[in-house]
């Protein structure tokens, strides 16, 4: 693609990962890594004093100077009130108080920009990425900004104090996590057992009607016989595994 | 839909934040959902919106979505706590909070995406030389690692690679390549060079 004609002019492509060498890819993970750490100890600093200012300050804003446009808050009376923006297709006013509202906003601004942060290219939430999703993120965050007028809004407590995890999720992934430590601790204790396979799978053996009794009783036999060799000791089976007629998997993993 | 939006434009990035996971929480319709955990991920890759990440347990809600049935919700969630990895406070915040395991199971994922994102956050997990906390390099990791060393993928080779030089040590690598090498389950490891790629 790079150097390609396009429309009259050449394109340049300045991010392919998959040509990247295994230094290039290491130095970019490196780079990223050093840029987070040196941002969130210059934030330290940043962060200390503005906690400081932002207790006398009501009712002010700003967006110039500010990297963080200092809240105007009030309580907020329900949640109700509090904007859905990608349910309602409506778009967003953050960040620019000096933005205006006006009431023909194109309603699919949020979905448009939400979709250029989601499908930009596969950068998202790689870590790869470094300047593209930025200036993407930035994008996304800017662009949706509606033209509205003043509404309700949170202060940071009550914003902090509203949220509730999702209990029903939490709980299940602390019962998950349990589980994994118990087949953990199992595994520890006898690794003749079934041993916990990560990555790509064998694609499952589906279950198929041959029409035939006898042939179904044969495949279940087979297909039981093979559980049985999977799960144990690795001995490979004999005769009937190669006799086995291996229908093409419903669902393909991704093998090397 | 003609309602107004009802949100001050003097809120700030908490605020946002906050209205974000809020409409996570309740909306019901799934391209939302996708929407909004694809717009968190992407924030959680500027440093600048960390302690609001934390503040909101936007790191929770990443780790919940990685068991949703929704592949995509997963994949974005993944990415999510990849680009967050790079930092320290937030490494530390999902090592206690049991993200390891979670991640690990990201590894059987059918798309490469998850993958790659599952690998490098891992990687944020770890400590590069040596220390890294014990799951992340256990065994079964160690040798889904040795395959995808072997991917046709040039970017997960590369981030297997770079997980296996720098992230285990030579004796890790050498018992996961040496154990049951002869089994029938699974991909056997070549004895020599890694096969040539079509």
């Amino acid at each position: 693609m790079d150097e390609q004609s396009f429309f009259g002019g050449l394109l340049h492509v300045c991010y392919a990962p998959e040509f990247e060498t295994v230094e290039e890819t290491r130095k970019k993970l490196q780079e990223r890594n050093a840029y987070v750490a040196r941002m969130t100890k210059n934030k330290d600093h940043y962060v200390t004093k503005k906690h400081k200012d932002a207790k006398d300050f009501r009712g002010d804003f700003h967006s110039k100077t500010s990297r963080f446009p200092a809240a105007s808050l009030k309580t907020s009376t329900g949640n109700s009130d509090l904007c859905l923006p990608y349910s309602s297709e409506l778009p967003l006013c953050y960040f620019s108080p000096k933005c205006t509202c006006s009431s023909g906003e194109d309603v699919d601004r949020p979905s448009d920009s939400s979709q250029d942060g989601r499908n930009s290219d596969g950068t998202l939430g790689h870590c790869d990425h470094c300047d593209s999703l930025q200036k993407m993120q930035m994008k996304t965050s800017q662009n949706s900004l509606a033209r509205r007028g003043a509404q309700k809004a949170l202060s940071p407590s009550e914003a902090v104090d509203r949220f509730m995890p999702r209990t029903t999720q939490l709980q299940e992934r602390k019962r998950r996590r349990e589980d994994d430590c118990k087949r953990e601790t199992l595994l520890e204790a006898g690794t003749s057992s079934n041993e916990v396979m990560i990555g790509p799978q064998l694609p499952v053996i589906p279950k198929v009607d041959m029409h035939d009794d006898s042939l179904n009783t044969t495949a279940d036999l087979i297909r039981n016989k093979l559980k049985e060799v999977i799960s144990s000791v690795p001995k490979p089976p004999e005769d009937k595994v190669e006799d086995v007629p291996r229908s093409r998997p419903l669902k393909q993993r991704r093998r090397i | 839909m003609a309602q107004k939006p009802k949100v001050d434009p003097h809120v700030g990035r908490l605020g946002y934040l906050q209205a974000l996971v809020t409409e996570f929480q309740e909306t019901q319709s799934q391209d939302a959902k996708e929407q909004v955990l694809a717009n968190l991920a992407n924030f959680a890759y500027d440093p600048a919106n960390y302690q609001y990440l934390r503040q909101l347990q936007v790191l929770d809600l990443f780790l919940d979505s990685l068991s949703e049935e929704n592949e995509t919700l997963v994949e974005f969630a993944i990415g999510g706590l990849c680009n967050l990895c790079a930092d320290r406070a937030n490494r530390e915040y999902i090592l206690q909070a049991g993200g390891v395991p979670l991640i690990v199971n990201c590894l059987s994922s059918p798309s490469e995406e998850t993958v790659l994102s599952a690998v490098t956050a891992l990687m944020g997990l770890g400590s590069p030389g040596g220390g890294s906390h014990p799951e992340l390099t256990a065994r079964p990791v160690v040798q889904c690692m040795l395959r995808f060393s072997l991917s046709a993928s040039a970017r997960l080779r590369n981030l297997a690679q770079i997980f296996l030089e720098d992230f285990c040590s030579p004796s890790q690598v050498a018992e996961a390549r040496s154990w049951r090498a002869d089994a029938a389950l699974g991909i056997p490891l070549p004895r020599t060079e890694a096969p040539q790629q079509p």
